[in-house]
């Protein structure tokens, strides 16, 4: 049984099924999301990985609220997603990030943009002034306060919208592909900073196309045609080569250059999937001659 | 064969903002090449790409197309157009036509062809990019998955015939099978069509894979040309630039710094893996 008190997303049978319209009129388009059962702790950092219409993104809507399960259930920190008075409360707790930072700034100033969200919840100026320099400081843009989102990079205005979900002071932000559009620097920082938050005790869930990004978070979830495919850690879930060909998945460089050692008879442990554990293991190897 | 020489483009030229994005630039693309450009956001290889196809006119210096100067004021564009067809990022957005056909006619249309040649240019031009024409000619592009939206974005520019194909990042925001998919039908029309195809990327893999020659572009300079063997062997200076080689090259690269005795330094997983092995073996 789960521990409700840790869990701060629990899915139970969930599924998703989008209606299609067409001149005969609605029609059920197929399960985006299957009878999906599992739980994310609070305090984790969990990758979710597939192909796209896998259902991950359909997932990470269900979990912020802007869908809602066509049977069974999804609980955001104990709260039902489908009951009404609980949905405000549940878009605090669990913030989202989207993949194209043009279409989730608003304001035309930096500073304004992040406190849209805390004004909607009726902070005061004052509290709301302390929690936007605070969540500008976290994303290393508060230099950029005064400035217009327009003039900022991919990688900066993906970091204002991070803040903006900071300054909701969430307990879960949800990024749905926050570095696809982001060159390598950009990409490197986003990251950088879900892990950091994620050492402060915030709880994330990143949903991603990189598997080297992937290979860094504490959990990883894979999503098949809108069921959980593979779930573990990034060792048990990367180890299994032929698995993740077989979803036409990328194999992360440090597990397939591992694969490739094995075949030749070098005894590397299955458990190494990033290039720092390959690493150890052939210099450890290697000085041991 | 492409020439570039001596270019420069200054924005903002006598203003306070003035900024040189690209600073004497020159080099050569042979026919047939498949030529990756590389160079972080900024660097100015967005805006060499918009000389190429003649958005932009530099401030000095030419660009010759197969014999033809684009720069010259009296080349028209129709004229570029046919011999450059650019793949903007995200080509997918800028698709506006109520049927996939009508689309991809919309270019050859522009050209003055008659309805037969148009009709043959576009069946061409999806069946290169790998959708069948009785399949997907009378669809909405909007109700397609992305990847075959940007196969017909792609077809749109195919369409043209152009001597010259750049696509800019061609596969951002795609998932790993149809990054893969997209990658494996440019590089079959690159070899039906034998024309030059200049790939921009991040992805260095990508640019290792495909590309038999490399351009680096940093702070409005051309800094690197040559093979992609040559460019990536180049590692410490791409970091620099805040690029770098492919993941395999980078990895034996900290091996061999932490003291394991690499040899070489190739650029895929499989002949990586050999390195290690023969290291290992050596001990």
């Amino acid at each position: 049984m789960a521990n409700l008190e840790s869990d701060i997303i629990r899915a139970e049978e969930l599924t998703f099924e989008y209606l299609t319209e067409d001149g005969g009129g609605l029609h059920h388009g197929g399960r985006a999301i299957d009878g999906v059962t599992f739980s994310v702790q609070k305090g984790s950092f969990t990758a979710i990985i597939g192909s796209n219409g896998s259902g991950k993104s359909t997932l990470a809507k269900n979990m912020n609220a802007l869908l809602f399960p066509t049977g069974g259930k999804l609980y955001v920190d104990g709260h039902d997603t489908t009951v009404e008075e609980f949905l405000w409360e549940i878009r605090r707790c669990a913030a989202m990030v989207f993949q194209n930072p043009d279409n989730q700034l608003v304001s035309t100033i930096v500073e304004d943009d992040v406190a849209f969200g805390p004004e909607n919840l009726g902070i005061t100026p004052g509290k709301i002034r302390d929690r936007v320099d605070d969540a500008l400081r976290a994303v290393g843009m508060y230099e950029f306060r005064k400035k217009a989102p327009h003039m900022l990079s991919g990688g900066q205005k993906q970091r204002i919208a991070i803040a903006g979900a900071i300054a909701m002071h969430p307990d879960v932000i949800i990024m749905d592909e926050p570095t696809a559009m982001l060159d390598p620097k950009g990409r490197r920082a986003v990251l950088e900073i879900a892990h950091t938050l994620n050492r402060r005790g915030m709880t994330i869930i990143l949903i991603t196309h990189f598997m080297e990004e992937a290979a860094s978070a504490d959990r990883v979830i894979i999503m098949e045609k809108g069921k959980i495919a593979m779930d573990g850690t990034p060792s048990e879930v990367f180890s299994d080569v032929e698995r993740l060909r077989e979803m036409s998945l990328d194999i992360p460089v440090a597990v397939d250059i591992a694969k490739r050692m094995r075949d030749a008879g070098i005894d590397v442990p299955k458990e190494i999937v990033t290039e720092e554990a390959l690493s150890d293991f052939i210099a450890g190897k290697y000085d041991k001659g | 064969m492409i020439k570039v020489e001596n270019i420069t483009h200054i924005y903002e030229k006598g203003l306070p903002d003035e900024a040189v994005a690209l600073d004497d630039v020159s080099f050569t693309i042979e026919d047939g090449s498949f030529t990756g450009i590389i160079g972080h956001t900024g660097s100015g290889k967005s805006t060499l790409l918009q000389h190429l196809n003649g958005l932009l006119k530099p401030d000095s210096g030419h660009i010759f197309v197969g014999g033809t100067d684009i720069t010259d004021k009296k080349t028209d564009m129709l004229a570029i157009r046919r011999k450059v067809g650019l793949v903007f990022q995200y080509p997918e957005y800028q698709l506006f036509e109520e049927t996939v056909a009508s689309d991809v006619a919309f270019g050859p249309k522009n050209l003055g062809l008659t309805d037969e040649e148009v009709r043959l240019r576009v069946e061409e031009a999806l069946h290169l990019v790998g959708l069948d024409i009785a399949e997907f000619g009378d669809k909405s592009p909007f109700e397609l998955s992305g990847g075959q939206k940007r196969r017909v974005a792609i077809a749109g520019v195919v369409a043209m015939r152009p001597e010259v194909l750049i696509l800019d990042e061609p596969t951002a925001g795609l998932d790993p099978q149809t990054h893969r998919d997209i990658l494996d039908m440019i590089s079959e029309i690159h070899r039906k069509q034998r024309n030059i195809t200049i790939l921009v990327s991040h992805n260095m893999n990508d640019v290792a894979n495909l590309c038999d020659h490399v351009l680096v572009i940093n702070k409005g300079k051309l800094v690197m040309d040559g093979t992609p063997e040559e460019v990536f062997a180049k590692a410490d200076e791409l970091s620099e630039m805040g690029l770098s080689a492919p993941p395999a090259a980078e990895f034996l690269r900290s091996l061999k710094k932490r003291g394991v005795n690499i040899e070489n330094i190739p650029l895929s997983a499989e002949a990586a893996a050999e390195e290690i092995i023969k290291a290992l073996s050596r001990g």
